[in-house]
């Protein structure tokens, strides 16, 4: 009698309607991208101009708040500084000298000079997901600006993740810490190869998991990890992270790593696209 | 009328969240404003009304953070509309009331949208995170409920007055 009142109710029906709508919608538009894509362009313009002057508040907000501390450790922080000026100079002679070498060795075996120097479009960081579950942030330029879809987003400091979408003047860009990224890494001193796939099982909040690494490969803590470059999606040699944790996979002849990313990204204010990389143009799609 | 007001006041809300919010995340996690809106106002107004802001609030969400339509939009509808249900024979004057009830919604919407995320292919193995995303972010939620609860009270008597009494 209860099942039978509750399949009578007009409510009962109305629900089951608007819920098997919202599972078409969804199911459709995770196959049709262009529909998906003019319905967003509207909504994020309107909603940008707004997203872009709160963003700038919040940033104002957070730096005026971290200058506090700093202030109390700029002796100790300028004395540092100088420190490492010294070195970097030291560095910087050594770089200079091998550079020289290099350029002349190259010349001499008859390689082709390979341009290192990126295409870089700066952005702002104009708006993030809400949730606490996936990890995409929205960015202040797009086709207008050259940004397609799949290229590469670093800062100064290393990988950021890539370019979900773009619109006429945004772009949704996924970080790497998002649980469905995948970025193909090495370890820089092993020269061991896999796939870094976000913050998963049993990576803990803020750190990444690189997987399919060789179970022979002598990984160790402190190792650097940077884009390998292989799927084209994201250009080799860039920063992404440092190893903190290597173990082997439970029933498999494979090991994983657990990756602390070097981008700061409770801090991320402004990013660079990469349009262009090794001679490419235009994106770098898979 | 009333919805449109309570839409843009959505909107408004979603600014808010994705960008000035990011100002109170503490260890990754981050309180949920507009979910903690549709929650309140569902256990206010009933379950119609929060079904109705919880599916606002998802397909905002869809359009300018997601990779398709309708997830976050089917996962908020539903958390909506079960709180509306759950509360509406329940007397909401006690804070603690208002707390409990955010807390055990922010769970329900979690379980929700792990469901969801394991059938659409959006989430691998979340039961890692059920104890540093789903319980921090139902505490932050908790908190700012009451806070929350009495703006959605002021609200809806501001709107008796201007759609009821003045017009």
């Amino acid at each position: 009698m209860f099942l039978f009142n509750i399949f009578r109710s007009k409510r009962f029906w109305l629900l089951g309607l608007v819920l098997s709508l919202l599972i078409f919608a969804t199911s459709y538009t995770a196959r049709n991208q262009y529909f998906f894509n003019r319905l967003e362009f509207p909504v994020i313009t309107v909603f940008s101009p707004a997203q872009k002057v709160l963003s700038a508040v919040s940033v104002a907000i957070k730096e005026g708040f971290s200058t506090i501390p700093e202030m109390l450790t700029l002796k100790k922080q300028n004395e540092e500084l100088q420190k490492q000026i010294r070195e970097l100079e030291q560095y910087k002679q050594k770089y200079l000298e091998y550079q020289r070498e290099n350029i002349n060795l190259r010349s001499m075996l008859g390689l082709k000079q390979r341009n290192l120097q990126y295409e870089l479009e700066a952005a702002e960081v104009i708006g993030r997901e809400p949730g606490n579950w996936f990890n995409v942030i929205l960015i202040d330029k797009g086709e207008e600006n050259g940004i397609k879809k799949d290229m590469a987003v670093v800062t100064d400091q290393g990988l950021v993740g890539y370019v979900l979408s773009a619109g006429e003047n945004y772009a949704k860009v996924m970080l790497i810490t998002d649980n469905r990224s995948s970025v193909s890494a090495m370890i820089e001193r092993t020269r061991d190869n896999g796939i870094l796939k976000g913050t998963i099982d049993p990576a803990p909040m803020g750190y990444i998991k690189m997987v399919y690494l060789p179970q022979e490969a002598n990984i160790i803590k402190g190792d650097v990890v940077i884009s390998s470059g292989l799927g084209g999606l994201v250009p080799k040699g860039i920063i992404i992270g440092e190893v903190v944790e290597a173990q082997k996979e439970p029933n498999e002849f494979m090991q994983y790593a657990i990756v602390k990313p070097e981008v700061d990204f409770q801090k991320l204010e402004q990013v660079f696209v990469i349009k262009s990389h090794d001679g490419s143009r235009g994106g770098s799609n898979p | 009328m009333r919805m449109a007001a309570y839409v843009l006041i959505m909107c408004a809300i979603m600014i808010f969240q994705s960008t000035v919010m990011e100002l109170f995340k503490i260890c990754g996690i981050k309180p949920d404003l507009p979910l903690v809106f549709a929650l309140c106002t569902a256990m206010a107004k009933g379950e119609n009304m929060g079904a109705f802001l919880g599916f606002v609030n998802g397909v905002l969400e869809d359009i300018i953070y997601g990779k398709f339509l309708g997830f976050a939009a089917l996962i908020k509808f539903l958390t909506g509309y079960i709180q509306g249900y759950i509360t509406r024979d329940i007397f909401k004057g006690p804070i603690i009331l208002t707390m409990s009830f955010t807390f055990l919604g922010t769970l329900v919407y979690n379980i929700i949208l792990i469901f969801m995320g394991l059938i659409f292919g959006e989430m691998t193995n979340p039961w890692h995170f059920l104890m540093p995303i789903v319980l921090p972010s139902a505490l932050f939620n908790m908190l700012i409920s009451p806070f929350v609860y009495g703006a959605v009270v002021k609200i809806e008597k501001f709107f008796d007055f201007y759609f009821n009494v003045k017009y």
